[in-house]
């Protein structure tokens, strides 16, 4: 028997088909996985060396980072489903420290000096439970690194309506960070140890258009307190150096909508991202995912994708302050800065039988001129990287 | 896991569900929710049964007229529409009227003048389909939903099944198959597709883990008259039953969907059907009229 790759026509009669009742009735009924995969993901992420102009550091080294990922999805009794996502990265490298006002007037990074060594394991369990028409979802997570302990635990319950043709999901998500700065000995005004915690609720909807087209939008609100500055970092202001300060309390909003769109006459699946984010810190920013995968005969895929993001900076960055300058809160943090990103990803994927393969290569850009603000202050401790990922993927009964 | 069968006879058929199940309770509640299911849809659509929503529409297609039909049977003229319309017309509801034309029992062909006067009454362009209301522009048609209900039975029961717990098992009825995931170790079912001359003679073995396997072949029903092999699938353009293929089984996830692309290939004969099914994606297995196998 053979299998060709046209399913114009079929989707159409597998759309009807699948609208009988006595098929759909059955169907719609919300049901945990039937099968198991697996997932294991070898990356490689490599952040560019800072640029000479840009730096009175020698060393213009930055990170590094090996990643291993995990993922297993596999049913659970008769009604539910659990997941395993584990994930262990190897961090290395030097990174922004503080920024002084350079001879020309335009700022210039201060990496850290020694070289920075660390590791990460992230830990994530999640159990779905499938009644007629709704599911409840718990999940919970542990991250670990030397100098920091992330505990997460979250809720979810998803409502199907419409013949399983939409589904309504509320989520809400509780984390607490404990950090542990290393050598704060060294650096008196380096926090000891501190706390942040953050609480998360959200609202999505999902709606399946037609048998190749399914839009899902969300809205999600989050509040974050504690200790929310990064202990590594400082800021000079005129003879002094005072420790990166920033608000207590963050408030965010954001709202996301994506769309995925089979084009039958290509054979290739489309999908759309828009994200919007602003918080009470002042950063408004926008993000633009486009992905095209394009299946190929022979079980091969080429998968292109994009990413075009803009964001504003935050009330209390700045690059330089003076003693008339700085209040309470101030930072030279670059990811609070004004800047855009562009990356351009792609990804070629090859099935044999349940079991795939992929290796995937990413290019990130990121610059004050990318960003839709307005005569933005470029930090110059904005970060360029590439990521190469290999991926392994099965699934089985 | 056990494996236990059940075998019935239902929609003129003999019917079987293997399931692998933890108990004999189990397996019970299962095959009795899955044959009421089974037996509803055929006491729903028998052409024999006086309350049936076939009967009903028939009544008013031999006079002409209108008729609001429940939401089930709008879904299945739904499929059957779009099946006439990627089919240039082959599949067509309204060819029920040929079986006032071929009398498989009396062994006769019709004259010429009788299947010309028999086209008259076949068409899906002479009904107008606006859903749920199914209009007969002229008298004297006739409905048969014998072509996709008992495909369609195989897809509820599955459809049930699989709300049942069930990962494992096959069901069979009169040969339009769907498998529930493979056996429990992970290895295939294994259909054996029927010679279409030697009746226990397999001329394939096809492995399916899930989704629907079904055959549409010259064997089935027919009579040979002077030479010629009269089978019950007929060309609802020219009124005379296909004979290009002695049987096309075709694999696709739901056994409604298989079952009218074999139907379809079947009448479009073998070279036209097999680049019909190429096109449409779908995997399957042609005999043609001389014996040769193409996949």
């Amino acid at each position: 028997m053979k299998k060709n790759l046209h399913p114009s026509k079929l989707a159409l009669l597998t759309a009807s088909a699948l609208a009988l009742p006595a098929i759909s009735q059955h169907l719609s009924a919300a049901g945990p996985t039937t099968t198991s995969k697996i997932k294991v993901h070898a990356g490689s992420y490599q952040e560019d060396d800072i640029q000479e102009e840009k730096t009175l550091s020698a060393n213009r080294g930055r990170y590094d980072v090996d990643i291993g990922q995990f993922y297993l999805l596999t049913p659970m009794g008769e009604r539910g489903e659990f997941t395993l996502n584990l994930a262990y990265e190897k961090m290395s490298g030097a990174s922004p420290w503080f920024t002084l006002p350079g001879l020309d007037g335009e700022a210039v990074q201060i990496m850290s000096g020694a070289t920075i060594a660390d590791q990460r394991t992230d830990t994530a369990l999640s159990y779905k439970h499938f009644w007629e028409s709704f599911a409840l979802q718990v999940n919970t997570g542990l991250s670990d690194e030397d100098d920091y302990r992330a505990k997460n635990l979250g809720i979810s319950l998803h409502k199907e309506l419409n013949k399983g043709l939409t589904e309504f999901a509320l989520a809400f998500a509780y984390s607490r960070d404990k950090l542990r700065p290393s050598d704060s000995e060294q650096f008196l005004d380096r926090v000891q140890t501190a706390d942040k915690y953050l609480q998360e609720f959200g609202v999505t909807l999902t709606q399946v258009i037609n048998a190749s087209t399914i839009v899902q939008t969300s809205l999600n609100y989050e509040r974050q307190w504690g200790f929310l500055s990064d202990p590594y970092k400082v800021v000079f202001v005129e003879n002094n150096i005072l420790p990166d300060s920033r608000p207590d309390t963050r408030h965010a909003v954001s709202w996301t909508t994506d769309m995925r769109h089979f084009v039958d006459a290509a054979n290739a699946a489309v999908k759309v991202k828009y994200r919007w984010f602003s918080d009470s810190w002042g950063v408004n920013s926008h993000t633009l995912d486009l992905q095209w995968h394009q299946n190929l005969p022979r079980d091969w895929a080429i998968i292109p994708s994009i990413r075009v993001y803009s964001q504003s900076q935050a009330n209390f960055f700045d690059n330089t302050f003076s003693e008339s300058s700085t209040n309470t809160s101030h930072s030279n943090d670059y990811r609070l800065s004004a800047y855009g990103a562009r990356s351009l990803g792609l990804e070629v994927r090859k099935k044999f039988g349940s079991y795939a393969l992929g290796l995937g290569y990413k290019k990130y850009r990121s610059a004050a001129e990318y960003s839709y603000s307005k005569s933005p202050t470029e930090a110059p401790g904005l970060v360029d990287f590439s990521l190469l990922t290999l991926k392994f993927e099965m699934e089985f009964f | 896991m056990e494996l236990f069968t059940y075998a019935f006879k239902a929609m003129g058929s003999p019917c079987e569900f293997q399931l692998y199940c933890r108990s004999q309770t189990e397996f019970n509640e299962c095959y009795l929710a899955a044959e009421n299911e089974v037996i509803r849809l055929e006491k729903k659509y028998s052409r024999y049964l006086n309350d049936s929503v076939t009967a009903m529409i028939n009544s008013v297609a031999k006079d002409g007229g209108s008729i609001v039909v429940d939401d089930e049977t709008s879904g299945i003229i739904d499929f059957a529409d779009q099946c006439y319309q990627l089919s240039e017309g082959l599949f067509d509801l309204s060819s029920g009227y040929f079986r006032n034309l071929w009398n498989f029992k009396s062994r006769t062909v019709p004259s010429s003048a009788k299947i010309m006067e028999a086209l008259g009454f076949v068409g899906w362009s002479k009904i107008t389909w606006n859903r749920p209301t199914l209009s007969f522009n002229q008298g004297g048609m006739e409905l048969d939903f014998g072509g996709c209900v008992k495909e369609y039975a195989v897809d509820a029961a599955a459809s049930l099944f699989k709300t049942m717990g069930i990962t494992s098992g096959i069901i069979d009825l009169g040969g339009d198959i769907a498998a529930i995931g493979p056996h429990p170790d992970g290895a295939p079912w294994l259909i054996g597709i029927r010679h279409p001359r030697q009746k226990d003679e397999p001329v394939a073995m096809i492995p399916l883990a899930s989704g629907a396997l079904t055959s549409s072949g010259d064997y089935e029903r027919y009579f040979i008259k002077d030479g010629h092999r009269y089978c019950h699938i007929i060309n609802p353009e020219t009124g005379m039953p296909a004979n290009q293929c002695q049987s096309v089984s075709v694999m696709a996830d739901q056994a409604i969907v298989a079952g009218a692309a074999s139907t379809i290939a079947f009448l479009m004969g073998s070279n036209k059907g097999q680049a019909w099914l190429k096109e449409m994606g779908l995997s399957y297995l042609m005999i043609d009229s001389k014996g040769n196998i193409d996949t």
